[in-house]
């Protein structure tokens, strides 16, 4: 090959390098702006009816308990973790319930559910939860046997 | 244009550039046999398979990840096969035998690479799966961490322990230590940051963790301590502290985590450079090369000049002389690009990480568990943490140490590991993108 065509393939290659970079670049940032306009796809919508549950006095869980038997905790500023762990916040005795299963966080409008890559999963309203939920007054969520009611 | 046309688009455009770069080569090195064309159309093959697995077992997954990853194998076999024939020549020159090109076997490792990936994507169907494996991985990731230092099978190789061979073969756990101990983290942090980021004592207007909470930092910084003491190897021990702090920065949101890891790191290395000739030497050659031209700082000096040589856009691939550099082909592959392709190609190389990487924290943002956004950003912090490393050493911005640089470098270990890490971030991905009905 003579001088000129490799001067001529050394260059094209670096051109080409860049191209593949700066094409790769351009979807990412078509990327970024369809994730920009996209309606709040991060956070899941609660159902409208209900009014989102707000940090104050008052707002609590009550927790029915496989054996029957139903406990009340105040929702804090503290996370509350469900589980059969000793650790957990509410530690659960149930072979439904796996040992870090689910738990509840403060965020800055109220709170919401997360489950912990539990076997059984976490059902907020009868639908099993794949992302950090927000829970209102009234909701009804189910932890392994253990169901929890959301008041205010 | 749906992602999996994207891919192919981009597919056929990697595979074309480093045919490119193959054909600019061997005619700048003059060679004209056809003793690549059956490696090279083997690995197309692999390639486009890949892309065709993608389609069937994770049709949503990440259509750049794939692309930019061949892109950057082919380059690494590029230049591992020119190194080859400018190491046959100076053997015939000298009358030696010709070594066995290093080429056929990285291709190897390349096809290995590409099924491991598609293993994952078959095998796992959802990357929860791992979550149950964590202590599993801390087992496994400690004892691949150690495995080097047990008698018999581990081997000191360039002063540094980290080789394990058993018969004919050897390999390098810890690029395996990487991927177990990612796994670990993610699981781990998942369960205790409430207690890591939750609590916390005042102190100076910051709010600093409990005590208590230090365990989990002091024993990874210990961990990083031992493996730079007993197997003398500096770029696993910052590697594997540098992932768990960044981890640990991720799933709490805690800045003071940086700050303690920062000056834990600080009284590491400054009690390494006390106690240690080896960290000493590395660190004097850092900072005065030159002086020690001759002897330790051979190799770097010689990178430099590579460096210089090469300019603003290279000697051209096959012309220039990064044969000179000791390790080219593995330690020092970024410095023989550098000089062959120039800053401006160098440049391109290190935009292709950060597509790799960005890509990976893309996905860890996506997908919906909060064990997968740890173990997406994980993975990719420590490709991007490696690939920071091997380029700071290279270029004297930091000490030298020494790492593979991901899919570049020639040895089978690190190219298989990286490219399960591939196979796992195509799975999330796919998981992550896939339209489901939402509440």
């Amino acid at each position: 090959m003579s001088e000129l065509t490799l001067t001529l393939l050394r260059l094209g290659l670096l051109v080409a390098l860049w191209l593949f970079v700066f094409g790769v670049l351009s979807t990412l940032r078509r990327d970024l702006f369809a994730e920009a306009t996209r309606p709040s796809r991060r956070t899941p919508v609660a159902p409208r009816t209900r009014s989102r549950l707000h940090p104050r006095r008052g707002a609590h869980l009550v927790v029915a308990l496989a054996d029957g038997s139903t406990r009340r905790i105040g929702l804090g500023d503290e996370p509350i973790t469900f589980g059969t762990a000793d650790d957990n916040t509410v530690v659960l005795d149930d072979d439904f319930t796996s040992g870090h299963h689910a738990r509840i966080v403060r965020r800055e409008r109220g709170w919401v559910i997360e489950d912990l890559g539990s076997t059984n999963g976490t059902w907020v309203e009868r639908r099993r939860i794949t992302a950090a939920a927000p829970i209102s007054d009234g909701m009804h969520v189910r932890v392994g046997r253990t169901e929890i009611v959301v008041g205010a | 244009m749906t992602a999996r046309r994207q891919e192919a688009w981009l597919l056929a455009a990697a595979l074309l550039i480093g045919g490119m770069a193959f054909v600019l080569a061997r005619a700048n090195m003059g060679v004209s046999d056809a003793g690549t064309a059956r490696e090279l159309l083997l690995v197309v093959l692999g390639a486009v398979l890949t892309h065709l697995g993608i389609r069937r077992f994770a049709p949503h997954a990440d259509p750049i990840l794939l692309p930019t990853v061949v892109l950057l194998n082919l380059l690494g076999l590029v230049m591992i096969h020119r190194l080859d024939v400018a190491e046959a020549a100076r053997a015939a020159r000298q009358g030696a035998a010709i070594p066995s090109p290093t080429f056929a076997s990285q291709t190897a490792w390349t096809l290995l690479g590409m099924s491991i990936a598609l293993a994952v994507l078959v095998l796992m169907r959802d990357h929860r799966q791992l979550q149950r494996y964590t202590y599993t991985s801390m087992v496994a990731g400690l004892a691949l961490l150690l495995m080097p230092l047990l008698p018999v099978v581990g081997t000191t190789v360039n002063g540094a322990r980290l080789w394990v061979r058993v018969g004919t073969h050897s390999f390098q756990p810890g690029e395996f230590a990487k991927f177990a101990l990612a796994v670990f983290f993610a699981g781990f942090l998942v369960l205790k940051r409430d207690s890591l980021a939750g609590i916390r004592v005042r102190v100076w207007r910051l709010g600093w963790p409990r005590p208590r909470d230090l365990g989990p930092i002091l024993v990874s910084w210990l961990l990083s301590v031992a493996i730079l003491v007993f197997e003398r190897d500096l770029g696993m021990s910052l590697l594997f502290f540098g992932m768990f702090i960044v981890l640990l920065y991720m799933a709490t949101g805690q800045r003071t985590w940086l700050v303690l890891g920062g000056v834990l790191f600080v009284i590491g290395s400054a009690l390494a450079w006390m106690a240690f000739w080896h960290v000493r030497i590395r660190f004097d050659i850092w900072l005065d090369p030159f002086a020690y031209a001759d002897t330790q700082g051979y190799q770097i000096v010689q990178s430099l000049y590579g460096l210089a040589s090469g300019g603003m856009f290279g000697t051209g691939l096959g012309a220039g002389f990064p044969y000179i550099v000791p390790f080219a082909k593995s330690d020092f592959i970024l410095a023989a690009m550098g000089e062959e392709l120039g800053f401006v190609g160098l440049a391109a190389i290190i935009m292709l990480y950060a597509i790799i990487v960005e890509r990976g924290l893309r996905i860890g943002m996506r997908v919906r568990d909060p064990f997968g956004q740890l173990l997406a950003s994980g993975l990719v912090v420590v490709l991007g943490l490696q690939t920071f490393i091997v380029a700071g050493g290279v270029t004297r911005l930091i000490p030298l140490t020494g790492l593979t640089t991901p899919f570049l470098s020639a040895g089978g270990s690190s190219l298989v590991v990286n490219w399960c890490i591939v196979g796992v971030l195509l799975r999330m991905s796919d998981a992550a993108n896939r339209v489901r009905v939402t509440p």
